[in-house]
Formats: structure tokens, sequence, C-alpha cells
């Protein structure tokens, strides 16, 4: 990075955390600690709900996924807006009346404290670790591609934030998140600009939609339904298709948005259900468009690396781990020849003698056989250097989907806006880490140590003590960041598998509390802990390959497992008369 | 569906909130419709 880009980098981020202190001043009580007072208005709550969902990985991953997989990644979200609904409709006005700080503290009122301490006690285990996870992901990327000690980078990205963190408390969290939403839909819309700006003459949207379509980049609809010998067959393990997105994203959203603290903690700040509902609709409406937008994004830099040289991989770090192994000869031999033929292949695509150019790059009939045997020769290549690096003598990770946005954007952008392009994945990772430390102090203190501590506390120790505790979470989050990043890429699905197994769970208690009003404490608690081991089970089973299902389906066999088998413990488990 | 409480406060653009969910789900089934078009338009 330049000088320029070294100085955007650190005005954003002082600039985040000077404004986090300013705005973080709050009254020294919980209230104002974990609830802003409950002063926050709608479009505050929308920021801080989608600055809380979309972590770094999002803003890295997806136009990278767009880039290998096509659109179908959008299907994910297709049953958030049907979850936004049912949370609007059923789990905002009990928040709000029972004036909880903890979505846990209901439980209690309606089952009873075990029932709480567990549901709580889940969402602290795989809160705390996937935020570790959440914060090592976008580090090794940033430390991979720019060379930075991992270490430092892992501290700056999940360190920092804790200063305006622990000081002003869920104030501060959405003060900051608003402004870190614009620097960063700024960013990409730049970096959006500058692709298409950087397209050959007479190359536009049209074009770009028409080559990603040749490409199967437009897939953005997938029914899951495979032809297997004439036989119709729909593909559980398919991860992104309608079937999919709706069912498994809406319990899925379902179970993030109504039971997992660090959205329901932003949420419960506003001053009525009328702010905390126009905020979640929103959401619901504004979603989709905009992770269609972010992927798109990656069907861009495709079009762009159409007629611009493609590395060779995208993540620099793997060539060089070749470059020390036994194929380090074979290496440099293929990557001349690969240069070679992306070099054939431009000159070839830009020729304004092919023909019918530029139709000929949207049009695979009109391409001459020349350039069809180059690009399979490339293809090839590319193969390649995947294998040698799935060579287990070379421990390498032959998956560079995380790296293609980034790499685009450090190769291509101008001076400055690298700087504010890698603050954007600063910013997206501080403002989902930052709700999330809130939440975990909110939990620890409200659903353990108020609820057990047999002294009585004034509201300013509350305050000191949940300072304390969002502190302490900070430090464990970057502790795991550091201990887990020899996982490599597999961390970020690692973040996936790992809220699915335990958010269908603890949405299935809710379930119950909610629609299964006859269905006491003891028979949902022994449901629960009956459900979890069998979705652990279920997983292990998926991972050695006896079973085929994608992780999405855990939340639904989650959710679905908890109200099935809590109505058949019932009459089991009645609860004894004093 | 019984809020009492929460149908007392003010319902912004429509007079009911339901109007807000079908808004919301009618925009979902807008949203799939177009990128099914996209789909079939460029594959």
């Amino acid at each position: 990075m330049s000088a320029i880009d070294w100085i955007v980098l650190a005005l954003t981020l002082t600039l985040i955390i000077a404004y986090g202190l300013y705005k973080g001043r709050a009254s020294k009580d919980l209230d104002g600690y974990f609830l802003s007072n409950r002063q926050v208005p709608w479009y505050m709550v929308l920021l801080g709900i989608m600055g809380t969902q979309a972590s770094a990985v999002t803003f890295l991953s997806a136009p990278g996924q767009a880039y290998t997989d096509g659109m179908r990644f959008v299907q994910y979200y297709f049953g958030l807006p049907l979850a936004m609904v049912v949370v609007c409709i059923s789990f905002v006005p009990v928040f709000h009346r029972l004036r909880v700080y903890t979505a846990y503290e209901f439980l209690e009122q309606r089952f009873d404290l075990k029932t709480r301490t567990l549901t709580s006690f889940l969402f602290l285990l795989q809160r705390g670790l996937s935020t570790g996870i959440s914060i090592s992901a976008p580090s090794i990327i940033l430390s991979s591609l720019l060379g930075w000690d991992l270490f430092w980078t892992t501290v700056v990205m999940g360190g920092l934030l804790i200063i305006y963190t622990v000081t002003g408390g869920a104030k501060a969290v959405a003060y900051t998140q608003q402004l870190q939403m614009i620097i960063i839909f700024g960013g990409l819309s730049i970096a959006g600009y500058i692709v298409i700006h950087r397209l050959p003459k007479g190359i536009g949207w049209s074009e770009i939609l028409h080559m990603g379509g040749r490409a199967g980049k437009m897939n953005i609809i997938t029914t899951g339904f495979t032809d297997k010998g004439g036989h119709c067959r729909f593909d559980w393990n398919d991860k992104y298709n309608l079937l999919s997105g709706i069912i498994g994203g809406f319990f899925l959203a379902l179970s993030y948005f109504g039971t997992d603290q660090s959205q329901v903690g932003r949420y419960i700040t506003a001053p009525s259900v009328s702010e905390s509902r126009l905020g979640l609709l929103m959401n619901g409406l504004v979603k989709i468009p905009m992770q269609f937008l972010i992927l798109m994004l990656g069907v861009m830099v495709f079009a762009f690396y159409g007629f611009n040289k493609e590395p060779l991989f995208f993540n620099q770090s793997q060539l060089k781990l070749l470059e020390h192994s036994k194929y380090a000869d074979s290496l440099a031999t293929l990557s001349a020849r690969y240069d070679a033929v992306e070099a054939q292949r431009i000159v070839a695509v830009r020729s304004p003698d092919s023909a019918g150019w530029p139709y000929a790059i949207v049009d695979p009939a009109l391409i001459d056989s020349r350039l069809q045997s180059i690009t399979r020769e490339k293809a090839q290549y590319k193969a390649t250097v995947r294998r040698w690096l799935d060579d287990k003598a070379v421990g390498g990770d032959s998956n560079d989907t995380n790296y293609i946005f980034l790499r685009f954007v450090t190769d291509y952008l101008p001076k400055g806006l690298v700087g504010l392009l890698i603050a954007v994945i600063f910013l997206a990772a501080w403002g989902s880490i930052s709700a999330t430390l809130n939440s975990l102090a909110s939990c620890t203190i409200c659903d353990f140590h108020r609820r057990f501590s047999t002294r009585t506390l004034t509201g300013r120790q509350e305050y000191r003590l949940s300072q304390l505790y969002t502190l302490l979470w900070g430090i464990f989050c970057v502790a795991v960041a550091q201990l887990v990043y020899g996982l490599g890429n597999s961390l970020i699905e690692a973040v996936n598998v790992l809220g699915s197994l335990f958010y269908g769970v603890i949405l299935g208690v809710f379930l119950v509390a909610f629609y299964r009003r006859r269905v006491p404490g003891t028979p949902v608690f022994v449901a629960a802990l009956i459900t979890e081991t069998g979705v652990i089970v279920l997983n292990v089973l998926e991972k050695k390959g006896m079973v085929s299902l994608s992780f999405l389906w855990f939340n639904l066999i989650g959710a679905v497992g908890v109200v099935v088998l809590s109505e058949l413990l019932r009459p089991l488990l009645r609860p004894q008369k004093q | 569906m019984d809020q009492p409480e929460d149908d007392k406060e003010r319902v912004p653009l429509f007079g009911n909130w339901n109007y807000w969910y079908v808004l919301v789900i009618g925009f979902l089934v807008f949203c799939i419709a177009v990128f099914y078009y996209l789909t079939k338009h460029f594959s």
C-alpha cells in the first residue's frame, strides 16, 4: 500500500473510534449501557441490524462467490423478509412489553430459570467462538494479500473497536454502525464505478450481464432439483437454491433476528414497538437488493478480467508456498506459459478486427476456435495449480474465492481508494463485532452475574461491571482469533455451520414459548438438550460423509425437533404439584 | 394475532401493520420474479 492509502486507512479508523467515544456518552447504568436509554430511532435500528449482520467476510466473500459460483448465493436471504414479519408480529411486542435486557430473560418468565440459563449459555458459547472466527477470517485474508503481520492485523481487526465499545456501550455501537454503513456503501459504490470505468469502450451493462450469463454467473434462481438417470431429485446437499433459501433461510433468519441477542439488542433500543418494527421491516425490504448488488460487483469484476490479465491464482501467498515446495520448478514453467496464453487471449478479445467484437465475448458462437483453445489451456493451468495446492505435502489452500475482490482492489484501484476499501473491510468487521461484544456482555451480566450473585449492586457498579465484561469478551474473542488461524479458508464456512448447530434449537425454545402455551419449562429444557445432541451428531455424520445434508437444514431440524419433542415429553414430564 | 397494546401506536404510512407485512412479502415475490427473469434471459 502507498503512503496515501495508509493515511486514508488510519484516518478512517481514527474517525470511527473518535466518533464512537464522542457519541457514546450515555447514563452510567444498565439502561444507558445496553439499551441506549431506549432512544434509538428506526433508521439507526435499521443500520444497526444491517451492520451487525454484515461482517467483513460478507464484503470479502460475496463478490468472490459470484465470480466463481454465480449469483445464486442471493437465495440464502429469501427467507429473511418472511422472518422479519414473524419477528415483528410475535417477538417485538413481547420484548418491549416485558422491557427485557436480553431475549433469554423472557424465557424465565415464560418457562423457568434453567431454560433461560441453557439458551443464554448456548448463545454465549456459539457467539463467543464464532466472533473469534469472524475476527480471524478477514485478518488472514488481509495479512496474506498485503503481507501484514497476522498477529497485529488480528489485534487491530478485533481490538481497537473495544475502545469505544467498552466506553460507550450500545449507544456508541449504534452511532458508529451508522457512520460505518455510510462509508462501506460509499466505498463499494466507488469500486463498482471504477470497474465499469475501466472496461473497454463499448462494454456496458448489457455486455457484462451477457458475459456473466454465458459463464453461468447469472444463476440467480436455482431450483435445487437435478436430473439423475431420468429421475428429477432434490439435492439436499445443495447450499443455495430457492427452497433451501426460503425454508432454511427463513428459520435461520427467524432464529438470528428473533433470538440472537446481538440482533435483539439492536432493536430493543428503539423507544417503541413501532420504531423497532419499522427498522426490521425496512431491513426486510433492502437486504435482498443490497446483497444482489454486492454479488453483482463480483460479476462486474468477472467481466473486467475478461478483458484484463487474470492472476493465475488470486491468493499470492499460496503461490509463494508452491515456490518453496517440490513444485517450484514446474510452477515457474507453468507461470511463464500462463502469462503467454493470457497475453494472447487479451490481444484476441481486445482486437477490433475480431468478428463482431465486443459481441464475440458475449456470444461464444462468434469466438474463433483459436480463442476457445486459449481459454481451455488457461483453465487447465489454473486447475493444475489447485491440484498442487491440494497435495498434502504442500498443505495449501486451493480456494481463492475470498481473495478475488481484494486482489482486484489492490491491483487496479487508484491510490487512496485502496486504503478506503481496506478500511471498509475493517469497519464491516467492527460493526458486527462491537454489537456482538455488547450483547455477550449484556447476557453475561443479566442472565448470569445479576441472576446468580447474592450481592446487590448499585446502578453505577453494574455499569462498571458491564464495561469489564465487554473488555473481557473482547480479549477472549481476539485470543480465539489468534488460536484458530491455522484452519485457513474453512473458517468462513465454520462460522455459518457453528451458527446453524445452535440457532435451530434456540429458535425451537422460543417457538414453543410463543405458540405452544400449554408446554411448561422442563419438557422444553429436555427437548432442547436432546435435539442439540442430535444436531451435533448429524453434523459429525455429515462431516464423515455418512449423511448428505447442507448445514442450512440444521436450523429447520433443530427448531422442529424442539417443538415436536417438547409436545411429546409434555405428558411424561408434568410439573409436580406443590 | 392479538396485540392490543402495540395496536394503539401510530403505524407509519399505512393505517395498519398488516399492509406493511403484505408490502414486505409482496416485494420478496417481486424480487424473485425479477431474478427469475434475469436468470432465464441471460443464461
